[in-house]
């Protein structure tokens, strides 16, 4: 009896605890599973940008030079720095992103990155920054596990692990071993 | 209560978003030897396991994960890849265009045969390995897996044509690190490099950095 109440209070106190982390680490989750499909981190976007004056000598390029196409085309945008990281290709490091300009063309892309408002901070975290963080989700992850298995033992009846949990329990088990043999099996 | 937990939690997520650039106090008292990019570039054999200060331009910075950026010097073909250590952590895109100061230990990589065939298990367990980090992300499975194919078949051909059997990449995990004064567009001055040396990039050399990193 005394058992299951300390269950109950472990699953109940840990659940508390956990709960922002569980979010951050759920949110960020499902966010870089689709790393491939999107930039979780960032709000990237892309504006087409022409320079009448093109076609544009490399030469006379200079910072001020530069500065003031800026100034005239994306006023909005503060230098950094800039460089050709090919023949005809100028590329400006602008505050939150960069411009590629077409020098004989004088078409180009601005390319601005915004940091997206809770997934950059969700994900930052999720990458494990730095080692006392790491020391954090260690403590989380297997706070997680306790919260598994103490959440096994908090109903009693017909409803708990001996009724219908044991059934809940086995299919869950059950998924990734069946995904984990269809992988090794080469199915897909 | 529930306001001060939503505090404490919002506090959390700003204090997290501020990012990394700040500088690492401690001094370990080794010694350092102050290097320009070039000079790493011209033999960095020379300098594995050395623990050098480098400056130079950012040009790129892994915008998933943050655990690589470039930096370039007088010539934009080539740049070092530089990578964080855990008190680091990670380098955020905003570093892109910066001057940035970075104290860190030269590394060597050797690659040969063994380690193309352990790597190639890897990949094939869809594994990601330094040595062969892309910039894939938003490409489809069959063209990134295509395109590590070719990175593997590109080492065994470099390693066939090396003398020693083995080829070398290398990188700086950088220790600490700080963005340099930022001469702001309004003031028109032109960058300066460190040690005074003229660095305006405008050269106009094709410039890759390679996914690898500098490779000898």
């Amino acid at each position: 009896m005394k058992l299951r109440k300390l269950n109950r209070s472990i699953h109940r106190d840990l659940g508390y605890i956990f709960f922002f982390m569980t979010l951050i680490y759920g949110l960020s989750g499902v966010a870089l599973n689709h790393i491939d499909d999107w930039n979780p981190s960032y709000i990237i976007r892309n504006n087409p940008i022409s320079i009448s004056e093109a076609p544009l000598s490399k030469e006379t390029l200079n910072r001020s030079e530069v500065i003031s196409l800026l100034k005239t085309y994306a006023p909005q945008e503060t230098y950094k720095n800039h460089y050709f990281p090919e023949d005809g290709l100028l590329k400006v490091f602008i505050e939150d992103g960069n411009i590629n300009i077409d020098i004989k063309s004088g078409e180009g892309i601005v390319e601005t990155s915004k940091r997206r408002l809770l997934l950059h901070p969700a994900n930052y975290l999720h990458y494990n920054p730095k080692k006392w963080w790491t020391w954090v989700s260690d403590i989380y992850a297997i706070s997680l596990m306790l919260l598994a298995v103490t959440g096994l033992f908090i109903l009693k009846g017909k409803n708990g692990i001996a009724g219908r949990g044991a059934w809940l329990t086995a299919t869950g088990i059950l998924i990734p071993i069946v995904f984990l043999l269809l992988y090794y099996w080469e199915v897909f | 209560m529930i306001r001060k937990i939503l505090g404490v939690a919002a506090l959390i997520a700003i204090l997290a978003s501020c990012g990394n650039k700040t500088q690492k106090e401690e001094t370990t008292g080794k010694e350092v030897t102050k290097v320009t990019v070039d000079e790493v570039l011209a033999d960095m054999q020379k300098y594995v396991d050395q623990e050098v200060i480098i400056s130079g331009i950012v040009n790129h910075v892994c915008s998933h994960g943050g655990k690589r950026m470039f930096i370039m010097g007088s010539n934009p073909d080539a740049a070092i890849k530089i990578t964080p250590d855990d008190a680091i952590g990670v380098f955020e895109k905003e570093l892109e265009g910066s001057d940035v100061l970075v104290t860190g230990i030269v590394k060597e990589l050797r690659i040969d045969e063994a380690y193309v065939d352990n790597l190639e298990k890897e990949v094939a367990e869809g594994a990601d390995n330094e040595a062969i980090h892309d910039h894939s992300a938003g490409t489809h499975d069959e063209e990134a897996e295509n395109e590590k194919q070719a990175q593997l078949d590109a080492m065994r051909n470099k390693i066939a044509e090396s003398e020693q059997g083995y080829y070398s990449q290398f990188w700086i995990e950088a220790s600490e690190f700080e963005v340099k004064d930022h001469d702001h567009a309004e003031e028109g001055h032109e960058h300066e490099h460190m040690e005074d040396e003229d660095h305006s990039h405008e050269e106009g050399h094709d410039h890759e950095h390679g996914e690898e990193g500098h490779t000898h």
